[in-house]
C-alpha cells in the first residue's frame, strides 16, 4: 500500500508542474514524472497478479522515450522559429 | 519497516519537487536524473530488478542526455514566467486528484504473491504473449527516429 501512496504523491507533483509551468521543456519534464509514477504503480501491481504489469511498465518506458524524442524535436523547431519556448506563444490555431 | 523504501521514496519526492520548481533548466534536468535514479532504486527494492536496470539505462543514459543536448545546443532558453492563477489551479487540481486516488483505493486490500517474477519469466512473456505489441513498439521507435529527423532537417 505504501508504494501506491508514493506513486499517487509523485503523480500529483507532476500534475502540478505540468499545469503551472509555462516553459515547454518544463512541461515535458513534468509529463515524464507522471509517466514514471504510473510505471511504479504498474510494477507494484505485478507483484500481486502476474508479471504482465512489468511488461506494461516496460512499454510505458519505451513510449515515454519516444515521446521525449518527438517532443524535444518539436520544441527545438519552435525555438528556431520564435526564439523562445513559451507555451503562450503557440496560439496559431486559435485564430 | 522497509528502510530502503523510505529513503528512496523521500529522495524521489524531494527530487521531483526540485525538478518542477527550479528556475534553471539544466538544474531541473539534473534533479530529474536524481528522480529517475531513485525510481530505479525503488523498482529494484520491490524485486523488479530487470525493470530497475532498464529504467536506469534508458532514462539516465538516454533521456537525460537528450534533454541536456537540446537545452545546451539551443542557446539560452528563458525559464518562462508562471502566474498565480495557474499555480492556484494546478495546486487545487492536484490536491483533488490526490484525495480522489486515496479515497478510491481505500476499500481494497491486496495479498502479495509468494513467488517473485524474474527476468526469465518476463522474457518468455515478451516473446510469446506480447510478441505483436513488442514488434509494434519497435516500429514506433523507428517512426519517431524518422519523424524527428524529418522535423529538424534544414531545407
Amino acid at each position: 500500500m505504501n508504494y501506491l501512496l508514493l506513486s499517487a504523491i509523485i503523480f500529483c507533483i507532476g500534475l502540478y508542474g505540468a499545469l503551472s509551468r509555462k516553459n515547454g521543456i518544463m512541461v515535458l519534464i513534468s509529463i515524464e514524472i507522471m509517466l514514471n509514477a504510473a510505471g511504479l504503480n504498474l510494477a507494484y501491481f505485478s507483484l500481486f497478479y502476474n508479471p504482465s504489469g512489468q511488461i506494461f511498465a516496460l512499454f510505458a518506458i519505451v513510449t515515454s522515450a519516444a515521446c521525449v524524442g518527438c517532443g524535444l524535436a518539436i520544441f527545438l523547431l519552435a525555438f528556431r522559429e520564435k526564439e523562445k519556448i513559451d507555451l503562450d506563444n503557440f496560439n496559431l490555431l486559435k485564430g | 519497516m522497509d528502510v530502503g523504501f523510505y529513503v528512496l521514496g523521500f529522495l524521489a519526492i524531494a527530487s521531483a519537487m526540485l525538478a518542477i520548481s527550479l528556475k534553471s533548466l539544466v538544474r531541473a534536468v539534473m534533479a530529474l536524473a536524481l528522480f529517475f535514479l531513485s525510481i530505479g532504486g525503488l523498482y529494484i527494492n520491490m524485486s523488479c530488478e530487470f525493470l530497475g536496470f532498464v529504467q536506469i539505462l534508458i532514462y539516465v543514459g538516454g533521456v537525460i542526455v537528450l534533454f541536456l543536448f537540446v537545452i545546451m545546443t539551443s542557446g539560452n532558453i528563458e525559464p518562462g514566467k508562471s502566474n498565480w492563477i495557474l499555480r492556484l489551479f494546478g495546486l487545487l487540481s492536484s490536491l483533488l486528484l490526490f484525495l480522489a486516488l486515496v479515497w478510491a483505493s481505500k476499500p481494497f486490500t491486496f495479498t502479495r504473491l509468494k513467488r517473485f517474477s524474474g527476468i526469465k519469466e518476463i522474457g518468455n512473456l515478451l516473446m510469446t504473449q506480447y510478441l505483436i505489441q513488442f514488434e509494434v513498439v519497435s516500429l514506433l521507435l523507428l517512426v519517431v527516429l524518422i519523424g524527428s529527423i524529418m522535423l529538424l532537417k534544414k531545407e
